[in-house]
């Protein structure tokens, strides 16, 4: 070959081309008898643990499900078979993944990336080729406002977490006023800080800061520094868990010491207060599910025995994300069998009318494919355990207020 | 410097474009797909080589042109105007910008010049996430093309290989004239090319801009095809870089060589992501590395060696004693 590139430069592109073209049509293997669940995950990356954990949840669930011979679809028991890829934490890398489990792997079901901006992304692919696509991890209302039909989410809206908030909030005594919002200048953290900032007015709130921070901040004392000449009853930062950190041991190290602080979302994880030790004491946050949560349903049976599964496995307390990717596996599965079907439009409509409890909560979906059957709840972390305050038929603990 | 094309050459660069054309036919929708990106580094590496390889200006500039495509075609459609008017529009709104970047910054030469450019693309991507219309860090949707898959694939494909074209026929063009000796006279030589009569200020201007028209319309299929663009990813140095790169690994300087290290490039990544899930970035740094140490003046600089020395059996001799030029 490399004479008759010697001979003619040019002639070297072609010969590439042709025995590509010729590799790309020759590989279409399709197994029968298999339902294809598709997942671009962010495998390596910034947000490599929570793509990990992602996986970490389908597993469970795929492995629950086999043992039992499969989904049932129409009485025809079929396996399931997940096909991962790696979007390397980056959003169009998941795109052009979500496209290739398409039209390649020729998946049956998109199960979503990680978190809201990526979802929004691959939900444009996933509706474009009418494959439905269920996304653990995207809670922001923005990512379903396109009217897609194919997208489905499985988190309980952000604007549930106002209301959980200042209804515990503003029973206390004494009755806290004024609050200081922050958030790292990113698509969820922002939603959501700014969303609480809206409503903070609605319930009477004074206002008196607000600011962004870049992503990947390494110091925050700029602007911790101003919230602490303006002195807020409550301080809100909007993050993710490397963030959160940062900005808890920095507020103690500059004696910044508000009567709450409210940080989304980096305290659900264990590596939170891992990291912080007693500095994470009562710090307030929000999850849309705890292993402690009295929730049960088909496949997986309740909460705790999910929480002991994944501890088992991974010896690491379970979190959302994880029990959120089993969740979507779960609604699939109830979906197919409901529709006895694997067609597209079928399983779409049997998820659309789905009214369902499972271990992760109430599923049922809104217009826009949102969860609005579960709850998302406050909770404070105390002597480094997390304790739900909020809402009461599930809590678990008693507000430490105001933090000494 | 660039000689005259051979009725061979020009036979492959016909033959290879009909290759490209009737290549939906004879490949599935994902090899379409992956076509479609390789063509797409192709013009960012080919674009770069204009300000990078012929006049040796190292430009990181590469993703903030590709951006400016991608949202400028997004909010146009957003305001009704047809993909096929938005996406050269991008183009125009790309070299316009590399017009003024250009008079400012193409007095600094070197390092500060890599500098500025990386800087206007963290600027550019810093004013996407903060300005309104372009949706700040929530990014921006695009309006969703209809029709069955096999349009959309090949409708996409088309429109990234018409610019594709495009830039090669203008490579071509801007070598055999004035412009390409020009530009690699102040590549050589910058004070001696302006002895010689060459307008400096006015070529590398005019090279700057032909490195973003094309990254810029590539933007804008680009995000036509996503639906959906983040600042982050759009503004991504790492386009940059993987430009930069491919016109490494082909060849820098060369017509050919760009296009020879995006598709090896894009056909390496494509293959180790499908095959394996957790160590592909380690095995793309692994033959990156070995590249560089084996080849490091490129692809076609490599094949130009073998052909010297007659043919493959130097082959070997020449890659050991590539390796030589590690040694102090």
């Amino acid at each position: 070959m490399m004479n008759r590139v010697a001979r003619n430069t040019l002639g070297f592109t072609l010969a590439p081309i042709f025995v590509a073209a010729i590799l790309m049509t020759a590989f279409t293997v399709q197994a029968a008898d298999v339902i294809k669940f598709g997942a671009a995950l962010p495998l390596t990356g910034p947000l490599a643990t929570e793509g990990k954990k992602q996986q970490n949840g389908f597993e469970i669930w795929r492995e629950i499900a086999n043992s039992r011979g499969g989904i049932n679809v129409g009485g025809k028991k079929m396996k399931v078979e997940m096909v991962y890829y790696d979007y390397e934490s980056k959003s169009p890398t998941a795109t052009k993944l979500a496209e290739r489990l398409i039209t390649k792997d020729k998946v049956d079901i998109l199960i979503g990336p990680f978190g809201s901006g990526a979802t929004k992304a691959v939900a444009a692919i996933a509706e474009r080729y009418k494959i439905p696509m269920i996304a653990p991890t995207a809670s922001s209302e923005a990512v379903y406002d396109q009217g897609y039909k194919h997208l489905f989410g499985l988190l309980a809206p952000n604007g549930f977490l106002p209301s959980g908030f200042f209804d515990t909030v503003t029973k206390l005594n004494p009755k806290p006023t004024s609050m200081a919002f922050v958030t790292r200048n990113d698509f969820f953290p922002k939603a959501i800080t700014n969303m609480m900032r809206k409503a903070s007015k609605k319930y009477g709130f004074t206002d008196v800061y607000y600011a962004e921070f870049p992503k990947d901040s390494k110091d925050m004392s700029t602007w911790l520094t101003v919230v602490k000449s303006k002195n807020p009853d409550i301080l809100m930062v909007g993050g993710y868990v490397g963030d959160l950190i940062l900005a808890t041991k920095q507020a103690k190290e500059l004696g910044v010491n508000p009567k709450i602080i409210f940080m989304m979302a980096g305290p659900v994880y264990q590596q939170y207060a891992d990291a912080l030790g007693d500095t994470s004491n009562n710090i307030m946050s929000a999850a849309w599910w705890s292993e402690t949560f009295n929730y049960k349903g088909r496949v997986i049976g309740t909460a705790a025995n999910f929480a002991d599964i994944w501890m088992k496995k991974h010896n690491q307390v379970a979190d959302y994300v994880g029990a959120a990717s089993a969740a979507s596996g779960v609604v699939a599965h109830l979906a197919i069998e409901k529709a006895g079907s694997i067609e597209a439009s079928k399983v779409i409509a049997a998820i659309s009318s789905l009214k369902t409890d499972t271990f992760f909560g109430p599923v049922e979906f809104n217009k826009g494919g949102q969860n609005i059957g579960s709850k998302i709840a406050i909770f404070q972390i105390q002597q480094r355990q997390r304790k739900t305050i909020y809402p009461l038929d599930i809590s678990d603990g008693k507000l430490v207020y105001p933090r000494p | 410097m660039f000689p005259i094309w051979t009725k061979n050459q020009w036979l492959a660069l016909w033959l290879g474009i009909a290759v490209l054309v009737a290549i939906p036919q004879f490949t599935d929708n994902d090899g379409t797909r992956m076509w479609m990106d390789i063509l797409m580094y192709m013009i960012l590496a080919m674009s770069w080589n204009f300000i990078g390889g012929l006049t040796g200006y190292p430009s990181f500039a590469t993703a903030a042109f590709f951006g400016l495509g991608a949202y400028t075609t997004a909010i146009l459609m957003n305001h009704g105007a047809p993909f096929l008017v938005a996406m050269p529009l991008g183009g125009v709104v790309g070299a316009t910008v590399a017009l003024l970047l250009g008079i400012l910054i193409l007095r600094l030469r070197g390092h500060y010049f890599a500098i500025a450019t990386y800087g206007a693309a963290e600027g550019l991507r810093e004013l996407a996430e903060n300005l309104e219309i372009t949706g700040a860090a929530d990014g921006i949707n695009l309006p969703q093309i209809e029709g069955t898959v096999d349009y959309f694939t090949q409708y996409f494909y088309y429109s990234m290989l018409a610019v594709a074209v495009l830039t090669v026929l203008t490579v071509y063009w801007v070598t055999r004239h004035r412009l390409g000796y020009g530009l690699v006279a102040i590549r050589e030589n910058e004070d001696a090319a302006g002895m010689l009569g060459v307008v400096a200020t006015k070529y590398k201007i005019v090279a700057f801009m032909l490195s973003a028209i094309f990254p810029a319309m590539a933007g804008g299929v680009y995000a036509y095809r996503a639906a959906f663009v983040e600042p982050i990813d759009v503004f991504d140095v790492l386009f940059s870089i993987e430009a930069i790169v491919m016109a490494l690994l082909g060849g820098v300087g060369t017509i050919v060589g760009p296009l020879l290290g995006a598709f090896f490039l894009e056909l390496i990544n494509d293959f180790l992501w499908s095959h394996f899930l957790e160590f592909h970035t380690a095995f793309l740094g692994l033959i990156m590395v070995l590249v560089v140490i084996f080849t490091p003046r490129g692809v076609m600089a490599l094949v130009q060696e073998v052909r010297k020395k007659g043919g493959l059996r130097a082959l070997g001799g020449i890659l050991l004693a590539n390796t030589q030029r590690f040694k102090v």
